[in-house]
């Protein structure tokens, strides 16, 4: 049966499905339908057909609909009115008002947030500087990307694989020669501090360095004066930088001027060099050429010593590591060195990668830039967690008007964005105050980080790009939540006075706060255990006594004046020994094959960390003998062919009683017990000991314990006396063996402020929880002391829920500071165990900063008048 | 089939010239256009109420609600002033259009 108005409903609905239908004008199509289905009746059509072709002459809902959309579409944007605007001026400065208002009203919330984004984007700059350092080194060479460094992968007997870049002098010719991929070569060495005279002007130069006269063409050091191609070409010839120009010639034009070194030899002044750029990882002073090398004991012609640093520039598009694995079959065969192969290592790589090769600069690592990285995100990570816990709980003071705008409109992306907007106007103030405040911090940095950053790096497009993109993150990523989570609020439980924080927000606060807290304590652990492995480098027992021996360095003709001058030192009662040495314990720069054994097993040989000194430096050094007897005057026959080795060396030969037995053509004497040769680092290596007057560079002297200044006085007169030529100069050995750890102290140092930073902008957050949290509960502390309980009572009932958080935070950083503690402490040799004692102290001391902290707060609140907050009026 | 641009380009001038001659309500003044064009105008019929809005918006027509004897609900539509001079300007235009079209026919129609 058909039903007219049942019909007519059903095809209403479809009209009011368009917004632009408003009801009167479904009316007026409802009114016309009804007029055309009563004449089509009355032309004698069935109910049903007239239905139907009435609704066929009215015509489709949405071809209607368009029509009266064009008549409201307004003039500006086409835009219909029951659209709102996509922008809207007025709303726009009333969210800045707001925005304004409500850090001006919450100080308190405000500086936390603030200061909190700030500290965490100031680190985050300073670490961004700081790499960006990092990572420029040597880029200033033209040819950075085509030079390559030569490295030695030395195998001994025990499988352990050595690296470094010393190289015998014969192979970088044999490079040139036979490898046409190899465009320049040129060999490089520092022989060290040395004298430099012009007439009066008598200088130490620290640092001066030999090298091939391709040198300076392969590298982009910059050349003043003189011609890059034939500077070094002559033996006899020097470069200077700048500044050493000015030093010794004043006003006067250095080039073709004579420089007399170590008293001995002329040097002619062919080239003026600006200063060594400060992200170069090859320093040098003073360069002579290569050919001067033999009057610095240092040989011109040997497959055997390694001590060139070896550098070549390949042709463009040559792979290195197949050239590096053709070189490497090459120097094996050549040289005879079965237990070595070569690699090739880009100039750009040296400053960071070289943390396995081993060598006397101070490099950067790779990891440690990740590590600082990774610091500096958590701090600023902690801050953002800060904003997003604060903004999420003062839910409830905003909630009134979220749920009036949305009442009066708004919709759910505005609002999202009108409080990420807030999370960016905080984050952008806090960026100011961390712009502002990082001239202030950088020569703090600087002075911890041992660099030179200025503020100008700062400066440059990439870094500003850079400092936006961190802006825009850090204001996501502390306000993205917050935004979601406040814009998604229900109006109406909200306007209805029952609106309850949600148990879904209030555990993802809890569960960051309880991560903050895990973060603060490994880092916690990890200070403790980076300063407990400090302190262990300077308190093991090292196998000799580093204490009371002072280092004076033999210059010149000195080494051969060591017996006189030992003589003329030991009068002195203060004085107790004094040995002459090529080097001091712990900083061995030698090492050199033995290859002939009794008892070698076929193609064996044995890789030696090796020095070069006299008589007393057992004495001196107070190194025990394992057996046998150290070198000694009395001795028959020449002292030289005589060889004193390690316990570790005896093991590794597979001796059962090495004395008198012979290491290639020299007699073994006698067995030191071991002590390192190199710093804790590494472990100790097989050491063979020879004696050699011409390798002497120092002399130790050993002075008795509480008279080091009488004793430095005795010596400086004694000096004087005897080598009036030289200065007197002098070094205490334990200064310069804590020197080794210099870089670990360095980052020891840096993980102590990024704890710090981490420390206070988690207790900032607590601090601003612990007040939300109290406030809460104002009535409940006011009931609670009506009904009796003691201020005591209520603060431990207000601190339970915090103790619970460190716990929790406990159980989640104990395991992981573990793992990662060990992971660090496996980089050395010689490490203390992590002890339970950290992990306790760490525990306890967050509990105790954090309940400080909570109790600033609980404090009040335990203490306030009751009728305070019962009160309702 | 007239195109549309051109049905809704004259919408006007009809409802006007049918609104001058005494106040209507929108079936009648749509069966009124088929009449009057002898079908060669024919829309659909609910276009024609987004034009009388249109219309009245621009204050050409003004609409009261009139209740019939038989207690049915009708919108009546009445021409203004403004409604009447529009329409004078509106046939002048599409006289002058007519017109023009016409002298450029015509040498065409001629030579046919």
């Amino acid at each position: 049966m058909f039903e007219l108005e049942k019909e007519i409903k059903e095809w209403k609905k479809e009209f009011n499905k368009y917004e632009s239908f408003e009801d009167g004008l479904v009316v007026d199509m409802e009114l016309h339908l009804r007029d055309a289905f009563a004449s089509l009746l009355q032309e004698g059509l069935s109910a049903e057909d007239a239905f139907h072709k009435a609704v066929g002459q009215v015509g489709t809902a949405d071809s209607i609909a368009r029509e009266y959309r064009k008549n409201r579409e307004l003039a500006l944007d086409r835009r219909t009115p029951w659209r709102p605007a996509r922008f809207m001026p007025a709303l726009a400065w009333n969210y800045l008002k707001i925005a304004l208002r409500k850090i001006k009203r919450q100080k308190g919330f405000s500086i936390i947030n603030i200061a909190g984004l700030a500290v965490g984007l100031c680190s985050c700059i300073m670490i961004l500087l700081w790499v960006q350092d990092e990572m420029n080194y040597d880029r200033f060479h033209v040819n950075a990307g085509a030079i390559h460094r030569v490295i030695v992968h030395a195998t001994d007997p025990g499988g352990n694989v050595e690296s470094f870049p010393a190289l015998p002098p014969n192979l970088g010719p044999a490079l040139k020669a036979e490898f046409p991929e190899v465009r320049q070569m040129a060999r490089f060495v520092s022989v060290g501090q040395q004298i430099v005279a012009n007439g009066e002007k008598i200088f130490y130069e620290k640092n001066v360095s030999l090298c091939d006269p391709e040198f300076l063409q392969i590298f982009s050091f910059p050349l003043r004066r003189g011609d890059a191609k034939s500077a070094l070409f002559d033996p006899h010839a020097i470069v200077l930088n700048e500044a050493a120009a000015i030093k010794y010639f004043g006003k006067e034009d250095p080039l073709g001027k004579t420089l007399r070194l170590n008293n001995r030899g002329d040097y002619t002044v062919s080239g003026i060099l600006a200063g060594i750029p400060e992200q170069s990882s090859i320093s040098f002073d003073i360069l002579l050429p290569f050919l001067a090398a033999e009057d610095f004991g240092f040989p011109t012609q040997t497959w055997d010593r390694f001590s060139y640093n070896t550098f070549v520039l390949l042709e463009a598009g040559v792979d290195a590591r197949q050239l590096g694995e053709k070189i490497a079959l090459q120097f094996s065969r050549v040289s005879g060195h079965t237990s070595m192969t070569l690699s090739l290592q880009p100039l750009p790589e040296i400053h960071l990668h070289s943390s396995h090769i081993l060598e006397g600069e101070e490099r950067c690592n790779i990891k440690t830039v990740f590590l600082f990285s990774i610091l500096a995100l958590f701090v600023l990570l902690m801050a953002c967690i800060n904003y997003l816990n604060l903004t999420t709980a003062q839910g409830s003071s905003r909630g009134k008007e979220i749920a009036l705008r949305k009442v009066t409109g708004a919709r759910w992306e505005e609002i999202a964005g009108q409080f990420l907007g807030e999370s960016m106007l905080q984050t952008g103030l806090a960026m100011i105050i961390a712009l502002l405040s990082i001239p202030l911090c950088l020569p703090l940095f600087n002075s911890l980080s041992g660099k030179n950053i200025s503020l100008s790096q700062l400066i440059s497009p990439a870094t500003c790009g850079l400092l936006l993109g961190f802006l825009l993150i850090t204001g996501l990523l502390a306000g993205l939540y917050p935004a979601l989570y406040l814009a998604s609020l229900k109006p109406a439980a909200v306007l209805k006075g029952n609106f309850a924080q949600s148990a879904g927000g209030s555990r993802l606060r809890k569960l960051l706060v309880v991560f903050q807290f895990s973060m603060t304590l490994m880092l916690i652990i990890g200070s403790l255990t980076v300063f407990r492995q400090m302190q262990f480098f300077k308190t093991r027992p090292l196998g000799f006594n580093k204490d009371h021996v002072l280092m004076l360095p033999l210059r010149g003709s000195l080494s051969g004046q060591v017996a006189s001058l030992k003589a003329e030192i030991l009068r002195d009662s203060s004085i107790t020994s004094a040995s002459a040495a090529s080097d001091p314990a712990m900083m061995f720069r030698t090492s050199i094959t033995i290859e002939k054994w009794e008892g070698q097993k076929p193609g064996e040989k044995m890789e030696c960390d090796f020095v070069w000194c006299d008589e007393d430096y057992s004495k001196t050094y107070g190194i025990e003998m394992a057996q046998g007897q150290f070198f000694a005057k009395t001795m028959n026959g020449s002292l030289t062919d005589k060889i004193v080795i390690n316990e570790t060396a005896v093991r590794a030969l597979g001796f059962d009683s090495p004395i008198g037995k012979r290491l290639d053509d020299r007699e073994i004497i006698g067995v030191v017990k071991d002590f390192p040769a190199h710093s804790l680092h590494t472990a100790i290596g097989p050491v063979a000991m020879v004696y050699d007057p011409a390798k002497f560079r120092y002399l130790f002297v050993k002075i008795k314990p509480g008279d080091d200044t009488t004793a430095l006085a005795s010596l400086a007169r004694t000096w004087k006396r005897v080598a009036q030529d030289y200065p007197f100069e002098f070094a205490f050995l334990d200064q310069q063996i804590d020197n080794l750890y210099h870089s670990d102290q360095k980052m020891g140092g840096v993980i102590n402020v990024f704890t710090l930073l981490a420390l206070l902008i988690a207790n900032l957050g607590l601090l601003g929880m612990a007040s939300y949290l109290i406030a809460r509960r104002r009535k409940e502390i006011g009931m609670r002391k009506v009904l009796g309980a003691s201020t005591p009572q209520i603060m431990a009932m207000l601190s339970r829920e915090f103790v619970k958080w460190v716990a929790l935070a406990s159980l989640l950083a104990c395991p992981l500071a573990f793992y990662l503690m060990n992971q660090w402490l496996r980089s050395f040799a010689y490490r203390v165990s992590i002890g339970i004692g950290e992990f306790i102290l760490s525990i306890t001391l967050t509990l105790l900063i954090a309940l400080l902290t909570i109790s600033s707060q609980s404090i009040r609140a335990a203490r306030a008048n009751p009728v305070d907050s019962l009160r309702c009026e | 089939m007239i195109p549309k641009a051109l049905m809704a380009a004259s919408t006007k001038p009809i409802i006007l010239t049918i609104l001058k001659s005494g106040e209507d309500y929108g079936y009648n003044i749509i069966q009124r256009v088929k009449e009057l064009s002898g079908g060669t105008l024919d829309w659909s019929d609910g276009m024609l109420y987004p034009v009388l809005q249109r219309l009245e918006k621009e204050n050409l027509i003004s609409s009261r609600w009139i209740v019939s004897d038989e207690g049915r609900h009708r919108k009546y539509y009445r021409i203004t002033q403004a409604g009447r001079e529009a329409l004078v300007t509106e046939m002048a235009q599409w006289q002058s259009m007519i017109k023009a079209l016409d002298l450029i026919w015509k040498p065409m129609l001629e030579t046919e």
